[in-house]
């Protein structure tokens, strides 16, 4: 019976989740705040500024995701520089983070309108101040959804670790296949623990964006 | 009752400002002595929102300069620096046609946060203070509502009472009624006149004739840019000088 396998395999493929929750907690701790700041940035008055980093948006944007991994696990070394594959792993998949989410916190920090702006001026409340208690909050509100589903994007593409040899769920399930030749029951089996938690994620969202909404 | 001291409060002296050829204040100067209430009114486009604007320097005046309590207020009006800016708008208190109540946080909150970040009181002085101004706008009940739990004449008098929270020494509003039902404007205006009643000093701009005549010891009338007459309402509403200004009280009185 395919379910007894499934048990039998269920431990390691828990042990390959949990890598993979843990790379996809330390990519959103890399990239998210990258992403506010270059989200900023790219709103910056400054034009040079905003152009800087509308470029280095839209290259991080441009180049696959793979592509990155590689260059810094395979050509890093040739420069002096080895990284363990789960460091590359963080810092490939949080630059790309940075760069999608930049567009999302920016599009939430020019959602808070300018009558909130004038509002704190009007009070004699400085621009930063200003920025961290009446713009950023409001801004955050705004995101919150868009940034659930990108998070769940990094988690399904913290997969393409498994080329570097990264023990996350898909190489622990793609190892069990090359000792059993059950490829299909254990891949199958690692889909359904991708699609649960992905699911069970984005419940919570809607639920989170929901309850702050009517919070409003 | 007239609350005027002879002491002039603040001085606007020849403010202009410009959009590229289109000159929308053309050198408007205003003493306002403390106590007074000052009316503006004008058609729409004559400016009285943008002077009242560049009175706390939201929008930048092309020329002019600014005297609070015989005190020039920028070192260089066509820049000043940030501090200033933060300075007069401390002392200078705004309530906007839209309210821009801040939406995610509770009505009391929206009346401490310029009190805590600006280092004016503690954080429970904050609150108690905001009680009582919450209590003086006649809300006492709506301290944990947050703002779109409130209607429009409630928030508009929460706006009123953060402005206040300030202590600031002049107020300023900007057609404070003009997005409520008149219904509604009434309760808005109710707490204005009791604030006009404490010795408060006020501009404001506003189309509510009966307000500036019962309120307002001076009532200003704007037109392209300009004052176009200027005194005690009895003069302005019965006894104008302008052709103009009979064009326009018609107008606005007939509707």
């Amino acid at each position: 019976m395919i379910f007894d396998r499934w048990i039998e395999w269920l431990p390691a493929l828990l042990e390959g989740l949990g890598v993979s929750l843990a790379l996809t907690g330390c990519v959103a701790l890399v990239g998210l705040p990258l992403g506010l700041v270059f989200g900023l940035l790219s709103t910056h008055q400054n034009r040079l500024m905003r152009t800087v980093f509308i470029v280095f948006i839209e290259v991080f944007r441009g180049i696959p995701l793979l592509a990155v991994i590689y260059l810094l696990y395979f050509g890093l070394p040739s420069g002096g520089i080895t990284l363990t594959a789960f460091v590359t792993m963080v810092i490939a998949h949080g630059l790309n983070l940075s760069a999608y989410s930049s567009e999302v916190f920016r599009a939430g920090i020019l959602h808070v309108g300018p009558g909130q702006r004038e509002a704190f001026a009007s009070l004699g409340i400085t621009q930063t101040r200003g920025f961290f208690h009446v713009v950023l909050p409001q801004a955050m509100r705004a995101v919150i959804g868009p940034m659930m589903s990108l998070l769940i994007m990094v988690f399904q593409s913290s997969s393409l670790a498994y080329t570097i040899g990264v023990g996350e769920l898909t190489s622990k399930a793609f190892s069990i296949g090359a000792m059993t030749f059950q490829y299909f029951d254990v891949l199958a089996l690692a889909g359904i623990i991708y699609a649960v938690i992905c699911i069970a994620s984005s419940r919570i969202a809607s639920n989170v964006e929901e309850r702050l909404k009517t919070g409003r | 009752m007239d609350m005027t001291e002879n002491r002039v409060l603040l001085n606007a002296n020849s403010i202009s400002k410009s959009y590229g050829a289109n000159d929308v204040l053309k050198g408007i100067s205003l003493e306002v002595h403390a106590g007074e209430v000052i009316a503006l009114i004008g058609p729409s486009g004559a400016g009285k929102s943008t002077f009242l604007r560049c009175l706390n320097y939201l929008e930048r005046p092309t020329s002019g300069g600014l005297t609070l309590d015989g005190e020039q207020v920028f070192k260089n009006p066509l820049n000043p620096s940030k501090h200033e800016l933060v300075q007069l708008r401390r002392r200078v208190g705004m309530v906007f046609q839209s309210f821009n109540l801040f939406p995610h946080l509770s009505v009391l909150q929206n009346i401490v946060l310029a009190q805590t970040l600006n280092g004016k009181r503690s954080k429970q002085e904050a609150e108690e203070y905001a009680m009582k101004l919450l209590a003086q706008v006649g809300l006492p009940d709506k301290a944990s509502a947050k703002p779109s739990q409130c209607s429009g004449g409630q928030q508009q008098r929460i706006a009123i009472a953060r402005a206040l929270a300030l202590d600031p020494e002049i107020m300023l509003f900007d057609e404070p009624t003009s997005a409520l039902d008149p219904e509604i404007a009434d309760e808005v205006l109710k707490v204005m006149r009791d604030l006009a009643e404490t010795g408060m000093t006020m501009i404001v701009v506003t189309h509510e004739m009966r307000f500036a005549e019962r309120v307002a010891d001076r009532v200003l009338l704007l037109d392209r840019g300009r004052i176009l007459e200027e005194g005690s309402p009895e003069q302005v509403f019965t006894n104008p000088t302008q052709e103009r200004t009979k064009t326009f009280l018609q107008a606005v009185l007939n509707r």
